[in-house]
């Protein structure tokens, strides 16, 4: 008798266990394999509810729900949402599709989370006659796409360059970094700490080897110094990093550079106490509560410290992943393409002060440059040459506790390339 | 107290084996029972601890970056990984000096407390704001950080205002914040510490101090032959947790440091070394879960000599109130 209650039980708990898995399931959606269009599809987004990226997409999904009757089940997840995206894909559930952006494709992809995007792209754009793919400028392009192809549709693009005050510095255009060097020198003599830094901060100090690097040796540069130990005696590394060196001991920077508290330094920027910055194009808009009445922030692409040489821009962009296992694949292409019309994207600029994707949206004014900057460049590279995803641990462990010592100026430059040479050679065995 | 009695005159044979047999019928369904009672404890402790425990240790010999990925056994690479990395052996050793540096302080401190606050007037008040840093969190500290300790903030200010310019630090810069993260945890940590042995002190029956006072005894002896023997157990408690505690610092660092980076070498803790190894890692950005796992299990192996350790100096016979 007990045998037997214990059997039923069991296959009543198997039952509950898989009609609970089969409703899991169904909630990403299933009729699409069945040809018919889904009554919703499943959408998890990363931005906190109510920023502007989020009311925007919002709005975006209701007049797409209105036109054609589909209902987006949007999930605002905030923090930790790409590990939530690839456990559920893990598990076979999970959204159709997902906030994603360009340092998130290499762990995407090895997780199986990414398909082919390929046909998404030769979606039209309702009303407009293109499609994704050819609304989108060549280097954004390149920039989103892996030896697989795209990783994701992009909305937003962001770079990293010099932020000065254009109040101050009306006709600021330095053709190289050593024009740069005597603007900033020039400051500091009256008696201004003219560059701003959050040294604190791994990742910005990191900006400025980075951007130098760029233009005295080219995109993948730091791909090829995390790989191969000789690429530390190449001439062209030697040279950027002897910008720096000259920068650092120039003594540009603020004063205590390596012991301000984040965001202090990018505060006191937004405030005017420093003339320069180099960050990332999100900064206007992350310090527009602080700015003081007086400054007017322009950024431009970093001065190259070999003119010479083509120029680079780094290019980052935040988008939409499309869950590889979904059933709904073309019903998602159709709602990706409704959302990068024209007049959805320029929102991108108007309402949330970021640099849109499509190359027919204008920037914010003081993106412009930078915007123009990116469609125009020869060369495209990630931020840090996508090093973060590929060589996370020689980042992590070599190259930014050795940058922040150079930067603070507790290295030479000759100390620096000789210690990274070394220590890259250690973990590479 | 009523003593009756049938407590004292003695049972006749018979009842004494009718009572052992009721007794031995009660163990006995006592025992039918334990099995049904404890089982839900069991399982709840063997699903939620002991498996967890073990799959982290088997995780600690392979490679692993979570759900969806392939897990590969490496055998003991990881730990030779770790013995080999510059970084582990920082944080291993700044961990070490965290908690014996911290750990003197905080004796320190609590010792004071219980000379000090056992008469002092106020003492209830005066726990309670020892006791409020413990409060507060992690965050709202790295927020006071920032006011205090930035190059511009009030602690140089403070210094400037009182003429001691030379003293003005950068008290954030790499070289200096490990310091200041330790005087954070002792700031935020000593009223938890200080609670705990004073309500030990709380128990000692006043008429032993009394004794002591007659007999002449100054308070550091007061302190020496009546507090200290008879608040060794809750002491050997106070390093145990302490010993847990510091091991386990995390996020007092990111509060100091910051999210936007991460922490500098000479900041890491094991624990901070931990979750840099399961935040991303590994080729593709993907999580060294199997690395993260080692430490853990080194992380495991040194609260608990520490914990040995501290029971082995604190033990003593017994001691216990008449």
């Amino acid at each position: 008798m007990r045998n037997r209650v214990i059997a039923v039980a069991t296959c009543a708990s198997a039952v509950l266990a898989l009609g609970a898995c089969g409703q899991k399931l169904q909630d990403a959606g299933s009729p699409a394999s069945t040809g018919a269009e889904p009554a919703s599809l499943l959408y998890w987004g990363k931005w906190a509810k109510g920023t502007p990226q989020a009311n925007l997409f919002e709005s975006v999904i209701a007049d797409y729900t209105k036109q054609t009757g589909v209902k987006i089940d949007v999930q605002w997840l905030a923090q930790g949402q790409e590990q939530q995206v690839k456990n559920a894909v893990a598990t076979g559930a999970g959204p159709d599709f997902f906030d994603t952006a360009i340092d998130h494709t290499a762990e995407f992809r090895n997780a199986g989370v990414l398909g082919d995007m390929g046909p998404i792209f030769k979606t039209k754009i309702p009303g407009e006659g293109r499609s994704i793919e050819e609304v989108l400028p060549k280097s954004v392009l390149k920039a989103i796409s892996d030896d697989k192809g795209y990783g994701f549709v992009p909305h937003s693009v962001f770079s990293i360059g010099l932020w000065y005050d254009s109040a101050k510095y009306p006709d600021f255009a330095p053709r190289s970094f050593d024009e740069l060097l005597e603007i900033a020198k020039k400051e500091k003599a009256s008696g201004r700490a003219p560059i701003a830094l959050d040294g604190s901060v791994n990742a910005y100090n990191s900006f400025w080897i980075h951007q130098m690097l760029l233009s005295t040796a080219g995109p993948g540069i730091l791909l090829k110094l995390a790989e191969d130990p000789a690429a530390w005696d190449l001439p062209e590394v030697k040279r950027a990093a002897e910008a720096l060196e000259s920068l650092v001991q120039a003594e540009l920077f603020e004063p205590d550079y390596m012991a301000t508290k984040f965001p202090a330094a990018q505060n006191a920027w937004a405030g005017g106490k420093h003339s320069f910055i180099l960050n990332g194009s999100w900064l206007g808009s992350e310090t527009a509560s602080l700015r003081a009445a007086e400054v007017k922030p322009r950024i431009i692409a970093f001065p190259p410290v070999d003119p010479a040489k083509g120029s680079v821009a780094t290019v980052g962009a935040l988008g939409w992943g499309v869950n590889a296992k979904s059933r709904n694949q073309r019903a998602v292409a159709d709602f990706l393409a409704f959302a990068m019309q024209k007049k959805y994207i320029d929102r991108i600029a108007t309402d949330a002060a970021n640099i849109p994707s499509r190359a027919d949206s204008p920037a914010p004014v003081e993106l412009q440059q930078l915007q123009a900057s990116i469609r125009d460049a020869e060369q495209v590279t990630l931020d840090g040459d996508g090093v973060s995803t590929v060589k996370p641990k020689w980042l992590a462990d070599v190259f930014l506790p050795l940058d922040d010592k150079f930067v603070a100026g507790k290295l030479t430059a000759a100390e620096f390339l000789a210690e990274g040479k070394a220590k890259t050679a250690a973990l590479n065995g | 107290m009523t003593v009756t009695v049938s407590d004292t005159v003695p049972r006749a044979p018979s009842d004494d084996r009718r009572a052992t047999s009721s007794r031995g019928a009660l163990q006995g369904e006592r025992r039918r029972l334990y099995l049904p009672m404890l089982l839900p404890a069991l399982i709840a402790y063997l699903v939620f601890f002991v498996l967890p425990s073990l799959f982290g240790v088997v995780l600690s010999f392979a490679e692993w970056s979570g759900l969806g990925t392939e897990l590969s056994w490496v055998g003991f690479a990881n730990y030779v990984a770790m013995a080999g990395s510059e970084l582990f052996r920082a944080s291993f050793v700044q961990t070490l000096i965290l908690t014996l540096v911290v750990g003197l302080a905080l004796f320190l401190i609590a010792g004071a407390s219980m000379i000090v606050l056992r008469t002092a007037r106020g003492s209830a008040f005066i726990r309670a704001a020892v006791f409020l840093p413990f409060m507060i969190s992690p965050i709202a500290v790295g927020l006071a950080v920032s006011f205090l300790f930035n190059p511009d903030g009030l602690i140089n200010a403070a210094l400037g205002a009182l003429g001691l310019t030379e003293l003005r630090q950068p008290w954030l810069a790499p070289e200096l914040i490990f310091n200041v993260i330790m005087a954070g945890v002792v700031w935020s940590a000593a009223g938890f510490y200080v609670v705990l042995v004073m309500s030990a002190v709380d128990g000692i029956p006043p008429s032993y101090y009394e004794v002591a006072r007659i007999e002449g005894a100054s308070e550091l002896q007061q302190f020496r032959y009546v507090t200290l023997p008879l608040t060794r157990d809750m002491l050997a408690i106070a390093a145990s947790l302490w010993a847990i505690a510091g091991i386990k610092t995390f996020e007092i660092v990111i509060a100091f440091v910051g999210t936007a980076g991460t922490p500098p070498p000479e900041a890491r803790t094991l624990a901070v070394e931990q979750y840099l190894r399961v935040t991303g890692g590994r080729e593709g950005g993907l999580a060294q879960l199997g690395e993260a796992a080692a430490i853990g299990i080194v992380m495991t192996v040194i609260t608990a000599v520490l914990i040995v350790l501290s029971r082995r100096i604190q033990r003593r016979e017994r001691l216990e109130l008449a």
